[in-house]
């Protein structure tokens, strides 16, 4: 499509097929280990150990496409020292050198009574589930009796309700529980009480069959160190923000694709790299839509190289030269910089930031006579509650008539000079309004907003003010309900707390 | 919506053709289920998509309209569609608002369920065809409406579909015993998200209380041998879990029971939700029999207890997690395309090895057309129909982004105003 590529391969496979080895534009590097990454996207350095030497490549890009691993879960059975347990994968591999063998030998021995279990240990997922009916179909095929105990069969998946039925009439008998069977440490019994058959049931297995646990790739760690990239709870590359979908990290130009962010079908592995290269493609797009749109800049003669902004910047939009510099190409112009910056070095050019503290503050200009209604100024996130306050005015929802809209791009770009100057000029009370906590787009702006918000609170209570007439919520883009009840919450308490007596 | 989308960063023209009067699918009408922290429902995903559409340049919408036949020609299909009158224009869509304010005109006029449906509203034509003297008896709101305007058929040209009609929800009257929708308080998943959306509570329907002690019916329609769905739907235990947390956080110690037979897992970070749901809502494995009316129209669940005895529970709401069927027109699609229809009636992606069509068809079917899919797959697989259909475009020896194109899409539902704008040929 555009661009060269160098696969790295840090276990050293040389598992590429002849058809790509033979493009051009693709530099293989088995072996090398990645040890350093430094830019932003469009612009990556990245250093990379390959036994002895060690290699600078430029990268416009990074996709990030690990496998995960696989472990048995004989503990957590109790059947550590079962002799008659195998995992899901140890079996799939017998039945698959079975296949190979012509006479048929069966390397399974003389089992004739095979039991499976899952779901006990951990929620299985489909992906298992699917290697777990293939392979009761192939060994009721085969003629052996097999059962299986599970807590839940995982069938979202295409074709498996349908498996599960053809695995029931070929002799599985399912037995699906709430709590695990009674297992015999040498793994010769398995007892329960049946809720079906409303009686215990015993089974004396030949073979033993355990789920496994999917784990993330051994170097997820490492990698998301180096790349400075957050990982979700269980340690694949990809967090739970849903704005990262499909094949996002929070590091604008780096990507995780398949088994490096998650559990994934081959189906989806497959989907999951159409949409990396159409995203690299898009990201490179970008550059020009950005030259004219959002973005922050560094005044270098106020800036005093804290870092503040480059430990601050959700995106990896700063690199480190020889002082901070912001990537126009990465950059999302949520502001998060400006509004932390201590030196106020930094600002945003976007037409519509420059409204804040000036406008917001501009528009409040009603008499100050008692029978007023009180003036709110609501802070809204461009990616949520300005959405949200814009459907509530487009489907005629009950609105206080002296709210004042301010949309600004994070919720968390507000500051105390904004907060403090809409006071001044007479707003009686303000909202904050920002994404849900996990779907900011610019990762913690909401969080910073909250605590801001707390924060001052706190001043409005030392100066004899009450801390209500300053609140902190969160919306979606489609809470236009929500919006309308927010303000007015907010309108009646301050119709009880009276004027804003600074103004 | 999010092939087009993706299409719209390409050099290309790109014709959305959308059934109904308002762009966003069942997808639109979805809430919100976070509880202050999202819950990755990506409800909110539909509409920054929407919004997206609408600032798209290259994107022409033809919303209301019906497709009559597709002729493939000489490596172009030729859509022949039936376009119902919209009212676009700023004075009609104000005459229409206040027509929908007006005391028995409410009905007259539909709404679009986003901010972001764009026109906001459009008349509903059967209400109007159900009233023939009408036009004597319109208030002055509607007076500037030409209530006559007729149909008009247009003709789009194009070197690429992709069909993404979407799918259908499972229809709960079809299982009599649950005496949906005869009962007030027993509804659909699909009416909570509306009364939701609408109303920012989920509350009960027969008297807007919140109420205290609900039930979820799972896989309504999946799963079932009786209604010929041998599929699991993948959707319902997600957002009937979410749905419930959300509904807990709003009215907290209400008393969530799951009926249900297998619990599916809940988007990312699956474990975690699933262990927790475990411990606040109580799962009892069985499909229940019928629901009945009970007093305070308080709907009574019957259900074969594991003891092998009828057991009887009152609850102040039942909701139905109704699964996804194939679309209704999916034959008749697949007909006028030339694909095929999988054996549960979904459209089948007619790739090859390659992930790219044949020649002759240039035909890349998206989203939960070709079967049961949540919001972030859809749009997953949405793109990688995209990436098909460019590599195909390639192939046939056209370049990339070298010239001007034509392609198709139809989505289920929609809108924009603007639909009188020249489309250029290929």
């Amino acid at each position: 499509m555009f661009g060269h590529a160098f696969p790295v391969n840090e276990e050293g496979q040389n598992d590429a097929d002849a058809e790509l080895r033979q493009r051009e534009s693709l530099r293989f590097l088995p072996g090398a280990r990645l040890t350093g990454c430094r830019g932003t996207l469009g612009n990556f350095k990245l250093r990379l150990e390959s036994g002895e030497e060690i290699l600078e490549e430029t990268a416009g890009a990074v996709v990030l496409a690990c496998e995960m691993r696989s472990v048995p879960l004989f503990a957590s059975y109790g059947l550590s020292g079962a002799r008659n347990a195998i995992s899901l994968s140890r079996l799939e591999e017998m039945l698959t050198s079975q296949k190979s063998e012509e006479n048929g030998a069966s390397l399974l021995g003389r089992a004739e009574q095979i039991a499976f279990l899952s779901g006990f240990a951990r929620e299985g997922d489909p992906v298992s589930q699917r290697r777990i009916l293939n392979s009761l179909r192939a060994l009721d095929e085969q003629g052996y009796r097999t059962s299986i105990y599970t807590r839940d069969l995982k069938v979202a998946d295409d074709g498996l309700v349908e498996l599960a039925k053809t695995d029931r009439q070929l002799g599985t008998i399912f037995f699906k529980l709430d709590e695990c069977p009674d297992i015999s440490p040498d793994g010769g019994e398995i007892r329960h009480n049946d809720p079906v058959l409303e009686r215990e049931v015993r089974i004396h297995p030949d073979l033993i069959v355990l789920e496994e646990r999917f784990l993330p790739g051994p170097e997820n760690e490492r990698l998301a160190r180096i790349l400075n990239i957050t990982t979700n709870e269980d340690g694949f590359l990809q967090d739970e923000n849903i704005h990262r979908l499909p094949v996002r990290t929070n590091r604008m130009g780096v990507f995780a694709v398949g088994a490096a962010r998650g559990i994934m079908t081959p189906g989806q592995t497959r989907s999951d790299a159409a949409n990396a290269a159409l995203a690299l493609q898009e990201e490179f797009q970008s550059l020009q839509r950005n030259l004219f749109g959002t973005r922050a800049f560094i005044d270098e003669d106020k800036c005093c190289v804290c870092l503040t902004c480059y430990r601050l910047c959700p995106h990896g939009a700063i690199s480190l030269e020889q002082r901070p510099v912001i990537s126009s190409l990465a950059c999302q112009g949520c502001g998060l910089c400006a509004s932390q910056c201590p030196q106020e070095a930094i600002s945003v050019l976007d037409s519509r930031l420059e409204d804040i503290g000036h406008s917001g503050s501009e528009r409040i200009h009603a008499p100050k006579n008692a029978g007023q209604p009180p003036r709110i100024v609501a802070y809204c996130c461009r990616n949520s509650a300005y959405e949200a306050g814009m459907a509530a005015y487009a489907f005629n929802r009950d609105l206080p008539s002296g709210l004042i809209v301010v949309d600004v791009p994070c919720a968390g770009t507000i500051n105390r000079d904004m907060i403090l100057s809409s006071l001044k000029k007479g707003a009686d009370g303000l909202l904050i309004l920002g994404c849900h906590f996990g779907a900011c787009k610019s990762t913690w702006g909401n969080a910073f907003a909250c605590h801001q918000s707390d924060r001052l609170g706190s001043i409005l209570e030392e100066v004899g003010l009450s801390r209500e007439r300053i609140r902190f919520r969160t919306l979606a883009e489609n809470m236009d309900a929500e919006f309308s009840a927010f303000t007015r919450e907010m309108e009646e308490s301050l119709v009880h707390l009276g004027r804003n007596p600074l103004a | 919506m999010s092939a087009a989308l993706e299409l719209s960063r390409h050099d290309l023209d790109i014709h959305l053709i959308e059934k109904s009067h308002f762009l966003g699918g069942q997808a639109i009408h979805y809430s919100c289920k976070a509880n202050g922290t999202c819950q990755g429902c990506n409800a909110c995903l539909v509409e920054e998509q929407l919004k997206r559409i609408n600032e798209a340049e290259n994107v022409h919408l033809h919303l209301a309209s019906r497709i009559r036949g597709i002729e493939q020609k000489g490596g172009t299909y030729q859509l022949e569609t039936r376009q119902l009158p919209l009212f676009d224009s700023e004075e009609e869509q104000e005459a229409l608002g206040r027509l929908a304010l007006t005391k028995g005109w409410e009905h007259v006029v539909q709404r679009g369920p986003s901010g972001h449906n764009s026109p906001l509203y459009a008349l509903n034509w059967s209400a109007i065809e159900e009233t023939p003297d009408l036009a004597e008896t319109v208030p002055e709101a509607a007076k500037r409406l030409n209530l006559k305007k007729k149909p008009r058929s247009e003709l789009i040209q194009a070197e690429a579909v992709i069909p993404a009609t979407g799918f259908q929800p499972f229809d709960p009257r079809r299982i009599g015993t649950f005496n949906y929708p005869r009962l007030s308080n027993v509804v659909s998943a699909l009416d909570m998200e509306k009364i939701r959306r609408s109303s920012g509570y989920h509350l009960r329907p027969s008297d807007s209380a919140r109420p205290g002690r609900i039930a979820f019916i799972q896989c309504v329609g999946s799963r079932s041998m009786a209604q010929g769905n041998l599929w699991c739907s993948r959707v319902c235990c997600p957002y009937a879990l979410r749905m419930a947390r959300a509904m807990q956080a709003e009215q907290p110690g209400s008393e969530i029971t799951f009926f249900y037979m297998d619990l599916q897992n809940c988007g990312r970070n699956s474990e975690k939700t699933l262990s927790t749901c475990r411990s606040d809502f109580r799962f009892v494995r069985i499909m229940p029999v019928d629901i009945l009316p009970g007093d305070n129209d308080s709907p009574i669940v019957r259900y074969m207890s594991r003891e092998e005895t009828i057991q009887e529970e009152s609850f102040d709401l039942v909701v139905l997690s109704v699964g996804m069927e194939p679309g209704p027109e999916n034959a008749r699609i697949a007909r006028m395309l030339d694909i095929g229809l999988n054996r549960h009636g979904f459209l089948r992606a007619e790739s090859g090895p390659d992930g790219t069509s044949s020649q002759e068809k240039v035909v890349f079917p998206a989203g939960a057309a070709t079967g049961p899919k949540d919001i972030a797959e859809s749009m997953e697989q949405a793109t990688e129909a995209v990436k098909d259909l460019l590599v195909s475009l390639n192939s046939q020896g056209k370049k990339n982004h070298g010239y001007e194109r034509s392609l198709d899409f139809h989505a289920n539902t929609g809108h924009r105003s603007g639909s009188d704008r020249p489309y250029r040929s290929p």
